[in-house]
């Protein structure tokens, strides 16, 4: 059983689950929310922008103005790269056991974010190579079942 | 920003102060400071703006955003949200 942290630093696919009112148990529990700048913008892309396939046909017909409203993150801090660019520069590429592993400007700013606010990294999908950083970093990784 | 946000909006000139005593919940109040620290304003800026922005908004009827909000717990559970992740080409915005 994973322990509850205190603060999780969150991706898109976690921050769907609570816009859609669905949070997982763990997210509930935490005292602090974070994401990052980038993921969510990613979020913002596929709810304001036509993102194409499933996802826009989905939300097609909904207005602008209920999308603003649904993407508003009450509670939820949004960190990232405007304060965080040297942090985040510094883990685009970090030594793990002898052997360099490069993250892009999305797990960079994660790794930066998650450092920053001492967080536990709960992520919706796996990503092997965030994974590795963060371990070798001291932080937990949660990835979710959904 | 449009219309009432930031220091030059429309409001700022109406003259005088009133005060306006709301009760939240701690959280709320709690995240309220730690955004206002981010940002770097005082709380007390930072509050006034995020009126100056919500009263800017166009109205939004509460079933159109539970109806959006129940079409995105669809797309969620249909997978299509990660579909949509798996499916960004940007190098910097793609996961591995």
């Amino acid at each position: 059983m994973t322990p509850t942290p205190d603060v999780a630093v969150v991706d898109d696919g976690v921050l769907v689950g609570i816009l859609a009112g669905q949070p997982a148990p763990l997210i509930e529990q935490v005292d602090r929310v974070v994401t990052t700048s980038l993921w969510h913008y990613r979020l913002c892309r596929a709810v304001l922008a036509d993102a194409g396939g499933p996802l826009a046909r989905r939300l097609a017909g909904a207005s602008t103005a209920a999308r603003l409203s649904l993407l508003a993150l009450p509670g939820i801090d949004v960190l990232g790269l405007s304060t965080l660019a040297v942090d985040a520069a510094r883990f685009s590429a970090v030594l793990v056991d002898d052997q360099t592993v490069r993250l892009n400007a999305l797990g960079a700013e994660a790794v930066a974010v998650v450092m920053a606010t001492s967080a536990t990294l709960v992520l919706a999908t796996e990503n092997p190579n965030l994974r590795r950083v963060v371990s070798s970093l001291g932080v937990d990784l949660v990835v979710l079942d959904r | 920003m449009a219309n009432g946000g930031g220091s030059g909006g429309p409001w700022r000139g109406d003259g005088g102060r009133v005060q306006l005593s709301v009760r939240v919940p701690p959280a709320l109040r709690d995240a309220a400071r730690r955004r206002a620290e981010v940002v770097g304003v005082p709380l007390r800026d930072f509050i006034q703006q995020a009126i100056e922005v919500a009263v800017a908004q166009p109205p939004v009827a509460p079933e159109e955003v539970r109806d959006l909000r129940a079409r995105l717990a669809d797309a969620l559970d249909a997978g299509e949200y990660a579909n949509y992740v798996a499916s960004i080409d940007d190098a910097d915005l793609a996961d591995p």
